[in-house]
């Protein structure tokens, strides 16, 4: 027997619940595809952010919120866009100062 | 503990989502959730983000091991560090304080179960929570014995019960 209520509670959801849970998800899977181009586990990224693995894991999973700060940081450190705003002046490879960080 | 049946619970293109439920009941264990937490106004907005999120995967992007969290697995009777990987892994999909569990069988194909609310910081002090993981645990252990003794079939995005009908576990 098929779910009686997924249905109704998916079409009754706000647009915003959709795009949010897209938004993560793309970041999630950025995340994780910069790791595997630099060859990094997610314990690496936690060391050098500082932080404890279980830390990074509830921000790639949702329970603590991923800010622009923190996302600001890991691109410091995978030295690429995580996101990127279309038509934005810079892109993070075209920023010279943060070559090199 | 009584027999359970386990049927699908939603058909999606990259994802088949199955649930359990109980032979004399007549709602899903995750059905059960979701009407629970569907009439609670305070959680309802992480229910509806929670529903988007299986939705998602299910529609566009299948069931990679990335989306779900091991967390959940501190309330487990594994230790905290193995060197393998447990088939009966019991994981949960979260994106706020709810919590539905789940164990993922495939990136085609995972099989939830109940959840809840989670009020403290591990999932053991959460009461209500801590004994749906429990059933999980009993859920999911039984379905694996059954894939390991070939009682469930996995066939790509499909569960199947080699000798016909659905999927009956005691």
């Amino acid at each position: 027997m098929a779910s009686k209520y997924f249905q109704q509670i998916l079409e009754e959801s706000p647009a915003e619940s959709k795009i949010f849970v897209k938004k993560y998800l793309d970041i999630v899977d950025r995340i994780h595809e910069l790791l595997e181009k630099k060859g990094l586990k997610q314990k690496d990224l936690a060391q050098r952010l500082g932080k404890q693995e279980s830390e990074i894991s509830k921000w790639l999973n949702g329970e603590h919120n991923l800010t622009l700060r923190t996302i600001a940081k890991m691109e410091a450190i995978l030295e690429d866009d995580i996101i990127s705003i279309p038509n934005s002046v810079d892109s993070f490879l075209e920023e010279p100062i943060l070559k090199g960080r | 503990m009584n027999t359970f049946v386990v049927e699908v619970f939603l058909s999606l293109p990259k994802v088949t989502f199955y649930t359990v439920r109980w032979d004399e009941q007549n709602e899903s264990e995750t059905d059960r959730f979701l009407f629970k937490y569907n009439g609670k106004p305070q959680q309802k907005s992480q229910l509806q983000d929670l529903v988007n999120l299986i939705n998602e995967i299910g529609e566009h992007r299948g069931a990679k091991q990335i989306y779900f969290d091991r967390s959940a697995n501190e309330a487990s009777e594994l230790p905290p560090k193995r060197p393998i990987t447990i088939d009966n892994e019991i994981v949960h999909f979260q994106l706020n304080q709810l919590r539905l569990f789940c164990n993922r069988i495939s990136d085609q194909i995972v099989v939830l179960f109940n959840g809840g609310l989670k009020t403290s910081q591990k999932t053991q002090d959460s009461e209500d929570l801590s004994m749906k993981f429990r059933e999980a645990q009993v859920f999911s252990r039984k379905i694996w014995n059954s894939i390991k003794t070939k009682d469930i079939i996995v066939q790509e995005h499909l569960l199947l019960n080699p000798n016909g009908g659905e999927i009956l576990l005691y």
